[in-house]
């Protein structure tokens, strides 16, 4: 069987892995990112700001229903139509030359935020409002209340919903390859460029993803039981 | 490489309809994707709730490898390996076909089949797991046959849990089905991308297609809800 060569497997790993901390930059930054832009995103739907809340509610729907790589190629073009004559004229930067990281990294910051989102409005609406209504009575502030009793809880309940969050990403930041972006998925066509097998690196970057997946999952798995001790 | 200053809407529209005539063919791989991946995820359920521990690991290790893996790289994956093997296989047996020949959305639902096994699997078992365990114990004390409680007391009370996962899993699957452009079917992607090149109209194509997975996301949202809402009336949920 000439198709499937194990020493080509171990040839080729080297050169993947050097490509690792690319795709882990990425996933790093943008779900940092994400993190922040999502937070913004449920503040406004709980807390019902009337423009905004719409606008949120749209926003979120339509982030989270397209499928990642059209949403991602979809931004990769928007950036430079929206920013091109505002970064020309305010800062004289020719904004398709900024490094393609960026690009990538703004895609997948907008797209995850819509993920963070939905786990922060779940994780707070999980909590039941007596508790809430309790702090009150007891004489706590809002922002006491919220800071002591709610969040707690809440991050409680978005525990394994934020495992599950981490590992999308994780398996989303694949497509970056599509736009250019030499990560794990790029590295393979690297390393298989004198061979014109890609086959054994494409088992390389499944291994390395299927173990960064177990690791996340297990991490997550146990900070979840341990959060749930006292339940 | 951009749309340059200005939103071609005439092309957007354009785009829009020509990439829409493609949805069915979406539809057909998601759905066959799905019901395959059914029936192979119940007996991937069966497996890794047998006795014997060889397979139930199989089983296990195979949920878990295809869970952490990406769609596009379990795609991949498959695109080669089948023909390679098909190459390989055709040298030895001197069959005088390229591998050309494997019609791309084969190797598409193959892939889309495994994937969604190994999540259907899961859903099965929680869904399984949801019927009161005391059905199984009180139909056994009765005397009937572990088939017949199956049949008529878990599996009735199961399929409604198990169906607001599945319509889930479906939404899933149609946006997965935005990848296998990349293995070689022509579908909603691809033709936009195939129109988007005659102008440059690249953001018009992504947006219009955008659009048109959030449309169907949504109707699909609310045709599930709808039926959810009705077998919700009959189950025993509170």
């Amino acid at each position: 069987m000439d198709f499937f060569r194990f020493e080509l497997c171990v040839e080729y790993f080297p050169k993947i892995i050097r490509y690792l901390p690319t795709t882990m930059k990425i996933a790093a930054i943008s779900a940092a990112a994400g993190i922040l832009i999502g937070l913004i995103l449920a503040v406004v739907r709980i807390y019902r700001i009337p423009v905004l809340e719409q606008l949120a509610i749209v926003l979120t729907s339509f982030l989270r229903a397209t499928p990642p790589n059209v949403l991602l190629l979809m931004i990769f073009f928007a950036i430079p139509f929206l920013f091109q004559d505002l970064c020309m004229t305010l800062f004289h930067f020719n904004i398709n030359r900024m490094d393609l990281f960026v690009y990538v990294a703004v895609a997948y910051s907008i797209m995850n935020s819509a993920f963070f989102a939905e786990m922060f409005r779940g994780a707070v609406s999980g909590v039941e409002k007596g508790q809430m209504e309790a702090a009150y009575a007891v004489g706590l502030t809002k922002g006491q209340a919220f800071l002591r009793i709610v969040f707690p809880q809440a991050v409680r309940i978005a525990l394994p919903e934020l495992g599950n969050i981490l590992v999308n990403i994780l398996k989303n930041t694949s497509l970056a390859y599509l736009v250019g972006i030499v990560d794990l998925m790029g590295a393979v066509n690297l390393a298989s460029i004198d061979t014109f097998h890609p086959l054994e690196g494409y088992v390389d970057v499944a291994l390395i993803y299927f173990v960064l997946s177990l690791i996340l999952e297990k991490v997550f798995g146990s900070i979840s039981k341990k959060a749930n001790r006292y339940a | 490489m951009n749309s340059g200053y200005f939103f071609d809407s005439g092309a957007m529209i354009e785009i829009f309809f020509t990439c829409l005539s493609y949805v069915p063919i979406c539809f057909f791989a998601a759905t066959v994707s799905l019901l395959i991946g059914l029936v192979f995820g119940i007996l991937l359920t069966v497996i890794r709730d047998s006795k014997w521990r060889i397979l139930k690991a199989l089983g296990n290790g195979y949920v878990l490898v295809v869970r952490g893996i990406p769609s596009i790289l379990l795609l991949l994956l498959v695109f080669y390996f089948v023909r390679g093997g098909f190459t390989a296989l055709a040298e030895r047996f001197s069959w005088e076909a390229n591998s050309s020949v494997i019609p791309p959305l084969f190797l598409a639902i193959l892939a889309l089949s495994a994937s969604s096994a190994a999540f259907l699997s899961n859903t099965v078992k929680s869904a399984l797991s949801s019927v009161d365990r005391g059905q199984k114990e009180a139909g056994l004390s009765l005397g009937m046959k572990p088939s017949t409680v199956f049949l008529r007391y878990v599996l009735p009370q199961a399929v409604p849990a198990a169906l607001p996962m599945l319509g889930n899993q479906y939404i899933t699957m149609l946006r997965a089905t935005s990848l296998i452009g990349y293995v070689g079917v022509m579908d909603i992607v691809q033709a936009g991308k195939i129109k988007a090149t005659l102008y440059s109209n690249n953001l018009e194509a992504y947006f219009a297609e955008a659009i048109i997975y959030w449309g169907l996301t949504i109707l699909l949202e609310r045709l599930f809800h709808w039926i959810n809402k009705r077998n919700a009336w009959h189950s025993s949920a509170a």
